[in-house]
């Protein structure tokens, strides 16, 4: 197939070069230049912190002294307006700046308000994307330019003309699309959820599957609005085939492999993983890449879907929650195994958290150097809290044994200079193997302590 | 040098929107460089109703225009706002202008508003396909709309004004204006327009659109066989027609001849030039009204009449018929309806009271009578 000239992409950035250029020609003008040089005198003065350090008042907090250089721009700007001199691009400038430093301010507001109030995420996905927009739009308007720079047509794909003001609203629509598409998609997913019974876990991925869908829609919506109609996608599809080919492989893979893994429902939002040992929680199920939260210590990790697809993975959330768990603990050799099982099995069973079915189970499992060693294992219904579980039951395990005199003992290992031809005195020392001591008080001479406790 | 333009097409926000005028000002550009190496142009064109808004954003911060293209009312009520500076034209220089585009630039205190470089006017269109001959009389055009013919026009006063000539109505609206009782004839004129504006209406082959662009995309279309049109919108429907398009004057009436409006093109001087900025504006001006200048860009882009009477008495006769007919005279002629028309579009409550009358008497119920003594209670009110 051989592609017709219409088909080619050009890029004519002149037109918009030769617009920037005119701004130059405001530098020609005193008051421009007059206005420009206050805000740069004001901006190093604010940068090298003379007009906090003059302020000397340590009582206002850093937020409010911040916005000191912008208000002195504004006030400039009336003053300005009083003399009878342009005045707007301190103005502009000075409420740009307040508008950036608020952003602190307004967060701490919020928080005041709500401590849950999602402040980063609001300021990241909102309130910085307008920030940009406004101040990218107003200054264009400011130069003269709106009409002229959206109408310049910059690059021509697949013969559609894409002017540079279609450009932009549709990277702007595509951005709402993206952090806006979660919405309907929940609300879907709910509505799903009350009409046909859908169980919640599964909603979550439901909600990932419309979501997905909100955006090839919109995406295909943004692009028939810029005008690339169904010729121009056959002729993207034909160039994206070979780029998947190439370069955008993984993208493709991780992208295709979150689907597959949404339709298996094995890695799904909110399942349990165990990921090099560690239990973690799957956040959220992305185009690249999983989120999950590591329940040892909270860290957020990213793994490229693929790996999910094709490496195997231990979910304890598969098809049932809960996890067995057990715990290894050792009793002297003068105690009773029946006895130290039966402890075992009340001590796991009357945890709150611990199931009933199936049941607890204790062993002996083996006869080890200084002692016997049992193993308890128990059932917990969220893989999540068998490592607080396990901690409890070993807490208990050591009260219940102290109350009770059961010893566990540890082997011990005592240097002594050596002295050769050994006295008597030490080869009975070396002698002495593992002691059965009680936790806090300092190992005596093991020997003896071993038969006295044997004699008890 | 920064050119802010009031755009004359009356568009609709479209992706198109400006098109004919960008392309225009993209050729005159590269004309201008080849006579006046030294300037260099970057025009902004901006929707009529929002030149005055951005320009004041733009002027106040330092960043305003060094040209401002608008036509006179606009450029008066910007010189009004303090967004542009009055110009201050030698008797030489008013020399090369026809007086009567002089004067309605003139502010009260007699200074000007800014220097006309060119006049749009009000025609006929029609499409030669379908129309062999423009009608020359309103009974020609009651007659073809009779044979199937379709006419369109606009329901505004401003686009409707033509009509009110060839029933000698704006006697009428000028004494109205003036505060004035009309004469009873006048009155009985002013009537007999709304009679027929009455009857148009009922005809199946008389269309009354909203807006120009409205019309124009139904005549481009094919739609219509004959519209009421402005030079200024030439290049749009000749693009389109080609060689189909047809121009004459607008049809008279049996009291008198149509009176079009005509439109002027003002180039007004920015606020915040530097002096480099403000003697190449000057220099630029000066340039515009010189016959040399009047006559090409008159002839090569035929969307409007030059302002220079000397220009004008070389162009007008291979202009295409409807403009050819313009004249010195014909401009005293019509310039009550100007007059009138922007005494009427300086005050915009006024403006939405008419345009409620028309609307009313076009669409609705409202009897001519009753219109008439409306429209000019309203002016009376609204002065």
């Amino acid at each position: 197939m051989t592609l017709s000239m219409p088909y080619l992409i050009t890029i004519n950035p002149g037109a918009i070069l030769n617009e920037l250029l005119s701004w130059l020609s405001y530098l020609n003008r005193g008051t421009v230049l007059l206005q420009l040089f206050l805000v740069g005198i004001v901006m190093v003065a604010e940068q090298r912190g003379a007009l906090r350090r003059r302020m000397e008042l340590r009582l206002v907090p850093e937020y409010i002294r911040v916005l000191i250089g912008p208000l002195l721009l504004l006030i400039s700007s009336g003053l300005f307006l009083l003399v009878g001199l342009p005045w707007g691009l301190l103005r502009y400038f000075g409420l740009l700046w307040l508008g950036w430093m608020s952003f602190t301010p307004l967060k701490i507001l919020l928080l005041s308000i709500n401590k849950k109030f999602p402040v980063d995420e609001l300021e990241s996905t909102f309130l910085r994307p307008v920030y940009f927009i406004v101040a990218t739009m107003s200054f264009i308007r400011l130069m003269g330019s709106t009409e002229n720079l959206a109408q310049t047509p910059i690059a021509n794909l697949f013969g559609v003309e894409l002017t540079l003001g279609r450009i932009y609203l549709a990277i702007i629509a595509i951005y709402v699309i993206m952090t806006l598409s979660s919405r309907p998609a929940t609300f879907l997913a709910w509505l799903s959820g009350v009409l046909f019974g859908v169980r919640p876990k599964n909603r979550r991925g439901m909600e990932l599957l419309f979501r997905y869908s909100v955006i090839i829609i919109g995406i295909i919506g943004v692009a028939y609005f810029i005008g690339i109609d169904g010729t121009a996608f056959i002729a993207i599809a034909g160039g994206l085939s070979v780029g998947i080919g190439f370069g955008i492989k993984e993208i493709i893979s991780n992208f295709i492999s979150g689907i597959w893994l949404l339709f298996e429902g094995s890695v799904r939002p909110g399942e349990i993983l165990m990921v090099n040992g560690d239990p973690c929680t799957v956040r959220k199920l992305g185009l690249r890449a999983t989120q999950l939260r590591r329940g040892r210590d909270g860290a957020e990790l990213l793994i490229p879907n693929q790996i999910f697809f094709t490496q195997e993975a231990t979910s304890f959330t598969a098809t049932e929650t809960s996890r067995r768990d057990s715990v290894v603990v050792g009793a002297a050799y003068e105690h009773d195994p029946d006895i130290i099982v039966e402890l075992l099995i009340t001590i796991a069973k009357e945890h709150k958290k611990v199931l009933e079915y199936p049941p607890v189970k204790a062993f002996v499992i083996d006869f080890a150097e200084s002692s016997i060693n049992y193993k308890v294992l128990f059932w917990v219904a969220n893989p999540l809290d068998s490592f607080e579980i396990g901690s409890d039951i070993r807490r208990t395990i050591w009260k219940q044994f102290e109350q009770k005199g059961i010893t566990i003992p540890f082997p011990q290992r005592q240097i002594y200079p050596m002295e050769w031809p050994p006295s008597l005195q030490q080869s009975m020392h070396s002698a002495g193997g593992g002691g059965v001591v009680t936790q806090g008080i300092e190992p005596e001479l093991t020997g003896s302590n071993e038969k006295a406790n044997g004699e008890a | 040098m920064k050119v802010a333009q009031a755009s004359n097409e009356n568009e609709q926000h479209s992706s198109h929107r400006f098109e004919a005028e960008r392309k225009i000002t993209r050729d005159f550009q590269h004309q201008l460089i080849q006579k006046q190496p030294g300037i260099k142009l970057h025009p902004s064109i901006y929707p009529e109703e929002s030149l005055e808004r951005e320009l004041k954003v733009q002027t106040n911060s330092g960043l305003g225009p060094d040209l401002v293209i608008a036509d006179s009312n606009q450029a008066l009520s910007l010189l009004a706002l303090g967004l542009t500076e009055p110009i201050k034209l030698t008797k030489e220089r008013q020399n090369l202008i026809n007086p009567a585009a002089l004067e309605r630039v003139k502010t009260a205190t007699g200074s000007l508003a800014g220097q006309p470089v060119s006049q749009f006017l009000q025609l006929a269109c029609f499409d030669k396909r379908k129309l062999k001959k423009a009608p020359t009389t309103l009974s020609e055009l009651s007659a073809d709309s009779g044979k199937g013919k379709i006419f369109g026009m606009v329901t505004n006063i401003q686009d409707l004004y033509w009509s009110l000539g060839s029933f000698g109505a704006g006697e009428a609206l000028t004494a109205s204006l003036a505060g004035k009782k009309a004469t009873e004839a006048a009155h009985e004129r002013l009537t007999l327009w709304m009679r027929w504006l009455k009857a148009s209406s009922y005809q199946q082959n008389i269309v009354f659109l909203r807006n120009q662009a409205a019309l124009r995309k139904a005549f481009i279309q094919g739609e219509m066989s004959w519209i009421s049109c402005w030079s200024s919108q030439l290049p749009q429907l000749r693009k389109e027609l080609k060689d189909h398009l047809g121009i004459a004057p607008l049809p008279s009436g049996n009291f008198g001849r149509a009176t079009p409006i005509t439109r002027l093109q003002v180039w007004a001087l920015g606020k915040n030039s530097s002096k480099r900025q403000r003697a190449e504006s000057l220099h630029l001006l000066n340039f515009m009204v010189q016959p040399w200048a009047q006559k090409t860009y008159a002839l090569k882009y035929q969307t409007g009449f030059p302002v220079n009477p000397a220009a004008a008495l070389i162009v007008s006769k291979q202009l295409p018929a409807g403009f050819s007919k313009f004249s010195e005279d014909e401009n005293k002629r019509v310039s009550r309806g100007d007059a009138i028309v922007s005494a009427i579009n300086a005050k915009p409550r006024l403006r939405k009271d008419i345009q409620s009358t028309l609307n009313k008497l076009i669409f609705d119920g409202l009897s001519p009578e009753k219109a008439a003594t409306e429209l000019q209670n309203q002016m009376k009110a609204n002065r």
